[in-house]
This record gives structure tokens, C-alpha cells and sequence, in this order.
């Protein structure tokens, strides 16, 4: 089984490197690899299983639409334009602060939503921009989201994969908020630092001249309703959770989004809306697309006994290997599994560490936060190309990963530091 | 129509028509019926509903099967299948329901105590649909289903999952996990309703001794373990030991901070006795192979060795000697029996007399001998589920 | 609540539908990525929508 599974997973590479390079897109290219594996493997053309597995991510690719027409829905009345002149007005001149201010703005929403997509779809363009004004580089400003949004992700109260791998260990999800709070901090605070070096700001007034004017009608209200809602829900559901239904992130988005068109200081008529919706489906498409893929390469990595392979690899090497490949395996999983990767991985190397005596509460922290940092590797880099999109950076990807690097190999340090040196953050899990 | 068009319409078609053959295999899966032969202790059939009426006409509810031998003793319930992926659960209810002889006391039995998630497979884990258990007659079909409740019967999923009432933090989808939705709520989601309509049954059946048939990933501590209520702790020791005559068998106290599982919150919010037992079961770790039926049956796995010989897993593990189906289900047999035999001595003016198929038995006889052929039996004693 | 709860339900499969015939829609009609292969990832992607909106899967 070992050998065959091997050749699988031998051709699975092979056939989505390929893929890649001659069909130049990454959706595609991850469900001809599902086939060959299933063919490889000697499954045949399983399609129960292949579109089965386009579903796996169905609820993932809902929030990422509704999120993207709220926040489409809300620059189209000019409130980001609005949102973002204000804050120039107020903060611009003082670098830092600004700096600082823009990076919590990121690290919000994905914090109270385990997802750091969210944080990017809602307030990364805006991000950006002020960025832009500040004059970060077109990747530096990528880079700058992308590294703001795992560190949502990670950040507590909700860690999805912290979540996951306390559910797979039996053991309740408590704890976890101040071991994880410290090292999303003080990576925040060094990536602030790190991207904001040697940056020269546009001067303010010229920034606020080449903005564009506020929208007739447009003030604070209607500007911060639609966010007062999306907080007031999220709150809600999280702090108040008997007292309303379960809403779910898609359905809040959309609930939102009807508000900004109710707000719209300009009543534009249905068929722009329609314009407008459209246009969203296509710009988040490939990030629908991706999730849609990934989810039947999972499903047939399952199926030929690939992902065993990677996992059974893993977690049977000595401790000091695991400290050593963490890095390694942990983002690569994450890459192809997403989420998954922290059942997969995460679970077993818990029961590992737990075997050995060590504070597990410690380790899945460490682990949680070493997953995120595979958001921007390959075959799905969901949060990476969600980065660049929203940014709009047209650069290569490797220049992209290249200003991710220095607070990425940060994090990362941060995370090995914990796993090996478990008993020293012990008294952080109290 | 230009060519263009004509070219994407025939693409849109070629996925529609894909999309309608595993369509079909969907709904086979949804509306397969398990049959099941009761024994002549089978007194009454009764849908859960019957505690709850709001599930009446959805998929949680499910068929609640009373065996009462009208004279003096404790009312057990054992039940399976609250994680449907464990399907040695379900059917070592079935064995039950189909052997079991009562002299005293009463058994209530429910095979499919999460039926909506018996009927869909887990995404992303490329689950065979079905097994096959082989006997005389022919062979009985059984669904692998999922571990949480169809999405189709409870959706959306929260972001985060806040158990109610404790409000502890859990991951969003175990809101749609049978055991960790207890003791559930009246008017809250599908799957805290049915928790709650099972909290409501033990309550008004006045259920002493509750049994939650599970099963586990052998790199999973707590398998081949009977994990218990404080309050059940004795019985469950005592039966541990005298598993040990046929099969080794760990015990554990539920924790009191891990809230929602059934072993903690049954225990908590009423007076029944509540243990859980699992058996360990290959295929559900991550690290296996190839996902098959074949797995599924045989438990046959070289990683998992390899697992094994590297002392990752928490029970023996042999590949010449796998946990296979009949295997599991043996097990799930004799740690109920006798948890229930303990319960006799602890509560001898409750005791129960009964009897059905143990571990020694099912591994000498096989399983397939302990199922009876529906269409052969009296089919006023043959049930669908 | 429970009533509540079916409707919110039902609005997910609405939503589900309505997003899938929004693909369809952008398999003709968009003005990016207009490719074949993407006119394939297009029409595979629509799948989920509509298997989840009818209450297949």
C-alpha cells in the first residue's frame, strides 16, 4: 500500500505542477490532479466523490461573496471613499499611530469570526489604500494584509484551528486566550514596525485632494450603520447567543448589505445593485473557484490514502524531527488542506505531545499559530491570492511572498519557541 | 447561438449530468431503510417525537424501540449512532434488538439516535456509502454516514459554537454534533432539539442506566474505554474488570469542564446513570490509507501499524489481528452487558434479566449469524430505519 | 425561535440558488478570464451551489 500510495502522490505532484504551468490556472489544475491520483490509485472516475468534494467548502465560498457585496455594496454609495477620508483627516499625520490603528482595524474582524478572509474582504481594500497614501509599495501593502489577516485568524477569542484540534482532542476550547493573544500582539507590533520602516507618506493635503469627494448626503450614520450591524450581530451570537437564532457570517453580510442599500444617500435603482452584484460574483470568482477545487483534491486525497501518507510521514518522527519539519509540514498542510490540516495534523501531533507529558493547550496553540502561515503556499494560497486581489497588486507572487518573509519567519519563530519550549508558556494557559 | 456559447452551454450540461449521477448516490444514501428482525422481548415502537413534538416530520426525529417485559426492574436505554460514522454502534444496537431476551426490566433501544446524519457521508473524507455485513441469507446493508447532522436539515453553522447552557466556546460544527449538543434545548437547533428530546425521554421513562454506543480513532486516548458520569464511576470500574475475562477495557471519569457530551450532561440533568463506550476503530484515524469499505470491515491498515510500532496509539494494534467489524461490535456487546450485569448488583431490587450475544460469542459465531433474514421473518417483527 | 430558525434555513437555500444561477449567468456573460479553461472552471464551480439549493447535498 506504502509503495502504491507513494507513486499516487508522485503523480499528483507531477501532474499539478504541469497543470500549473500550461493551463495557468490553479483551480483547474487542482481537479485534473484529484482525477489522476483516483485513476493512479485505481479508483477509476469516482464522480460521487469528485463532486461530493466540491462541497466541502460551500459555507467558506458563501461568506466570501456575501462578505465581497457588502463591502462592494458600500463603496458603491461612497462610504469607503468617506471612510477613508476621515481618517486621513484625523490620523494621517501621525505615522505610526496611523500604522497601528489600521493594523487592529485588521485584526478585528477575523479575531471574532476564526476567519481571516473576513478581515481582508471587509476592511483590506480600505487598508490598502491608506497604505497606498503612505506610501507603502504595491507588495509591501499585500504583504502588510496578508500578515494582519493570519494574525486575525489566529487571534482569540475564536482560532478555528485551535478550536478544531481542541474538538478532535476532547479537550475544551479554554485557555486559549491569553497564549494566543501575546504572540499575535507582539508579531503585530513587529510587523508594524517592520513594513512601516523607511516608508515616505504622500503629503496630506495632496492625499486628500486626489480623493474623491464626499459623497452628496453621506455622514456618519450612514456610514457606520452598516458596521454597527455587523457588529451588533457578530456580538450577539457570540455573547448573547440564546436570545437570537443562529444567523450565520453569510446571512449577516447580506443583512448588512440590504442596510447600505436602505442607507444609499442616493436611492441608486435596483438594476445598478444588479451591476454591482455581478460584478462581485466575478471579481471573488476565483476564490469561489479555489475553494471549490481544493475541496475535491481533498476529498481524493482522502480517498487514495495520500493525505495517511503525509500525515502517518509526520507524526511518526522523533519529537526533535517534528520540532525541526514543523515549519515544513504544518503551512504545507495547510496550503492543501486548509482547515483541515489541523484535524489532520494537528490532532495526532496533540496525542503526540500529550504522550510525552507536555501541556497540550500549549502545543495547539503553537500549532495554531504555525497553520495560518500556509494561507499564502500553494495549491490553494486562499488567503495569499485573496491578499493580492483585494489589493491589487499585479506583481509576481514570489515578489509577494518575498515581502511577506521577515514578520512571516517572526511568526514562525514565535511558534516553534512555544512548541519546544512548552513548560515556559505554561503559566499563560491559566 | 454562437460557438462560444454552444461550447459553454455543452460544458454546463456535461457538470449537470455528472452533478445528477452523484445526485442519485446522494439520495440513495438519504432514503435507504436498514431492516432490522426484533426478538420476541420487542414490545412497542415509538418515535422521538413523542418527547418533543416540534422534530415531529424532520430528520432528527427517529424510531425508539421499547422491549418491557411488564415485570419489576431497571429501564435501560442503549443507543448508537449518534455519530453515524461509527456505525459498529448501530449495529450492536441492532444485535440487540434482534436477540435480546428479557425477564425482568425494561430496554429501551435506538439504532439511529442522529438519524440526519446517518444519511449523508462527511465531506472531505471520501467515505464509502454503505457496509456489508455477510450472512447465511445474504448480506445486510447498513449506511456510514456522518459524524454531525446533515447540513441540508440544520443549516448555517454559527461562527463559533456556544454550548448551551454552560456557554463554553466549542469548534462552530460540533453545534450540529449529537454529543455535544446535550442536554440540548426546546426551541434551539435541530440537533439541540433531538438532545433535548432525548433528556426528556430519559426523564419521563424514568431511564436508569444510560449506555451511548461510540466508537474511536485508535490514536485517540480514550478508546476501548467506557467513559463515565461520576455518579456511575463504581459500576463502570467493576465492568471494566470483568471485561478483562474476554477483552481489555480502560475506564474514565468525564471531565467536568468538557460540557455537552452526553456522559457529562445526561449525568447532570437527571437521575439516570449515563456511560459512554468506545471501540476502536480504524478507520476513522486521519493517518490511514487507502479509505475503503474494505478498511471499514477488516480494520486492515499498514500506516496504522507503523503508527503502532512507534507506541502512537492508545490500544494494541496488529494488522493479522485488526479491529474488524465483527470485532467492534463484539466489543460494544460485552462492555454493555456487563455494565448492566454491575448495575444488577449495585441496584438488586432494580435488577434486570436478560440476555443477548457477548463478545466470545459474535467472535466464535460471527456477526452475520446474530441478524436474521427480513424476508423471512414474521413481517409484523421486521422494522425499517 | 424554531420557526425563526427554519426561515433563516430557507433563506441559506435561497441564497445557495441565487448564487449558483449568478455563476451560471457569469459563464456567458462575464467580461474576465473568458478563456475555455475557465468556462470549465466556471461550470464545475456552479455545482455545489445548486446540489446544496435543492437540498441534494
Amino acid at each position: 500500500m506504502t509503495l502504491q500510495t507513494t507513486y499516487t502522490l508522485i503523480a499528483m505532484v507531477a501532474v499539478f505542477v504541469l497543470c500549473s504551468w500550461k493551463l495557468k490556472s490553479p483551480e483547474i489544475s487542482m481537479v485534473i490532479t484529484a482525477i489522476v491520483g483516483a485513476l493512479v490509485a485505481g479508483f477509476g472516475f469516482p464522480v460521487r466523490l469528485l463532486v461530493e468534494g466540491t462541497l466541502t467548502y460551500l459555507d467558506l465560498a458563501l461568506l466570501f461573496i456575501t462578505a465581497s457585496l457588502f463591502m462592494n455594496f458600500y463603496s458603491e454609495i461612497g462610504a469607503t471613499n468617506a471612510l477613508i477620508r476621515g481618517m486621513v483627516k484625523t490620523f494621517y499625520d501621525k505615522k505610526w499611530l496611523m500604522l497601528f490603528l489600521l493594523a487592529f482595524v485588521m485584526l478585528v474582524p477575523g479575531a471574532f469570526t476564526g476567519a481571516g478572509s473576513v478581515s481582508i474582504l471587509v476592511v483590506g481594500g480600505l487598508v490598502a489604500t491608506v497604505l497606498e497614501f503612505m506610501g507603502f509599495p504595491p507588495e509591501r501593502r499585500a504583504a502588510f494584509v496578508f500578515i494582519t489577516a493570519i494574525l486575525s485568524a489566529a487571534a482569540p477569542p475564536i482560532n478555528l484551528w485551535a478550536m478544531l484540534m481542541a474538538a478532535g482532542a476532547n479537550m475544551p476550547y479554554v485557555g486559549f486566550n491569553k497564549i494566543l493573544f501575546i504572540p499575535v500582539i507582539l508579531t503585530t507590533i513587529f510587523a508594524v514596525f517592520f513594513f512601516g520602516r523607511g516608508t515616505k507618506a504622500r503629503p496630506k493635503s495632496e492625499v486628500l485632494a486626489n480623493l474623491p469627494p464626499a459623497a452628496k448626503g453621506m455622514n456618519w450614520l450612514r456610514l457606520s450603520l452598516p458596521f454597527v450591524l455587523l457588529l451588533l450581530l457578530i456580538f450577539m451570537a457570540q455573547y448573547q447567543p440564546f436570545v437570537i437564532p443562529v444567523i450565520g457570517l453569510p446571512l449577516t453580510f447580506m443583512l448588512c448589505a440590504l442596510l447600505v442599500i436602505l442607507l444609499d444617500p442616493e436611492h441608486r435603482s435596483l438594476k445598478r445593485w444588479w451591476t454591482v452584484a455581478t460584478n462581485t460574483i466575478e471579481t471573488v470568482f476565483p476564490l469561489v473557484a479555489t475553494l471549490t477545487s481544493v475541496g475535491v483534491l481533498v476529498n481524493i486525497m482522502a480517498l487514495t490514502g495520500v493525505r495517511g501518507l503525509i500525515a502517518i510521514n509526520f507524526v511518526t518522527l522523533p519529537i526533535v524531527w517534528i520540532y525541526v519539519t514543523a515549519l515544513l509540514f504544518c503551512p504545507l498542510a495547510q496550503g492543501s488542506l486548509s482547515y483541515g490540516s489541523a484535524v489532520i495534523l494537528g490532532v495526532p501531533i496533540i496525542f503526540r505531545f500529550n504522550s510525552v507529558g507536555v501541556n497540550v493547550t500549549v502545543v495547539a496553540a503553537a500549532l495554531s499559530l504555525m497553520f495560518p502561515l500556509g494561507d499564502c503556499l500553494p495549491p490553494s494560497r486562499i488567503v495569499g491570492r485573496l491578499s493580492i486581489e483585494k489589493v491589487g497588486y499585479k506583481g509576481s507572487y514570489m515578489q509577494f511572498l518575498k515581502a511577506v518573509l521577515v514578520p512571516w519567519l517572526f511568526l514562525a519563530a514565535l511558534a516553534l519557541c512555544m512548541l519546544i519550549f512548552t513548560k515556559t508558556f505554561v503559566p499563560l494557559t491559566k | 447561438m454562437s460557438a462560444s456559447n454552444i461550447r459553454k452551454l455543452a460544458f454546463l450540461v456535461l457538470f449537470l449530468v455528472l452533478a445528477g449521477f452523484a445526485s442519485a448516490e446522494f439520495k440513495g444514501l438519504r432514503y435507504f431503510k436498514e431492516k432490522v428482525v426484533v426478538s420476541e422481548a420487542f414490545t412497542e415502537k415509538r418515535m422521538l417525537s413523542d418527547w418533543l413534538p416540534n422534530i415531529k416530520g424532520t430528520w432528527g426525529d427517529t424510531p425508539v424501540y421499547f422491549y418491557d417485559s411488564g415485570k419489576p426492574g431497571a429501564t435501560v436505554l442503549i443507543y448508537g449512532g449518534a455519530h453515524p460514522y461509527e456505525p459498529a454502534g448501530t449495529i450492536a444496537v441492532y444485535v440487540i434488538m434482534e436477540n435480546l431476551q428479557l425477564s425482568n426490566g425494561r430496554f429501551i433501544l435506538i439504532p439511529r439516535a442522529d438519524m440526519s446524519a446517518s444519511t449523508e457521508g462527511i465531506l472531505g473524507n471520501a467515505y464509502p456509502q454503505y457496509l456489508h455485513i455477510p450472512t447465511s441469507w445474504g448480506q445486510q446493508q447498513y449506511r456510514i454516514g456522518d459524524r454531525e447532522t446533515a447540513l441540508i436539515d440544520q443549516w448555517p453553522d454559527p461562527f463559533t459554537y456556544v454550548h448551551y447552557p454552560s456557554k463554553q466556546n466549542l469548534a462552530y460544527q460540533d453545534l450540529r454534533n449529537f454529543n455535544r449538543t446535550f442536554p440540548g434545548r426546546a426551541d434551539g437547533t435541530l440537533t439541540e432539539r433531538m438532545s433535548f428530546a432525548f433528556m426528556e425521554l430519559i426523564r419521563n421513562e424514568k431511564v436508569d442506566l444510560v449506555i451511548d454506543f461510540h466508537e474511536a480513532s485508535l490514536m485517540y486516548p480514550v478508546v476501548d474505554t467506557y467513559v463515565t458520569h461520576q455518579r456511575a464511576e463504581d459500576i463502570a470500574m467493576m465492568a471494566a474488570m470483568y471485561c478483562q475475562l474476554e477483552m481489555p477495557m480502560k475506564c474514565e471519569v468525564s471531565p467536568k469542564g468538557l460540557r455537552g457530551l452526553t456522559h457529562r450532561e445526561i449525568g447532570d440533568y437527571s437521575d439516570a446513570l449515563c456511560v459512554l463506550i468506545e471501540t476502536a476503530e480504524p478507520f476513522i484515524d486521519r493517518v490511514v490509507g487507502r479509505v475503503t469499505e474494505q478498511l471499514m470491515i477488516d480494520g486492515k491498515d499498514e500506516f496504522l501499524e507503523r503508527a503502532s510500532e512507534k507506541g502512537l496509539l492508545y490500544t494494541s494494534y496488529d494488522i493479522n489481528d485488526a479491529p474488524t467489524i465483527d470485532h467492534r461490535v463484539a466489543r460494544l456487546l460485552t462492555a454493555s452487558l456487563e455494565l448492566i450485569k454491575m448495575y444488577d448488583q449495585f441496584y438488586p431490587d432494580k435488577a434486570v434479566e436478560f440476555w443477548y450475544p457477548r463478545f466470545t460469542d459474535v467472535k466464535t459465531n460471527g456477526l452475520g449469524s446474530y441478524l436474521h433474514d427480513p424476508s423471512a421473518a414474521d413481517p409484523s417483527r421486521v422494522f425499517e430505519n | 425561535m424554531v420557526i425563526l430558525q427554519e426561515i433563516i434555513h430557507y433563506i441559506y437555500l435561497i441564497m445557495s440558488g441565487f448564487f449558483g444561477l449568478l455563476l451560471v449567468r457569469a459563464l456567458f456573460k462575464r467580461t474576465t478570464r473568458t478563456n475555455l479553461v475557465y468556462d470549465i472552471v466556471y461550470a464545475y464551480a456552479v455545482i455545489p451551489f445548486l446540489l446544496r439549493a435543492l437540498r441534494i447535498r
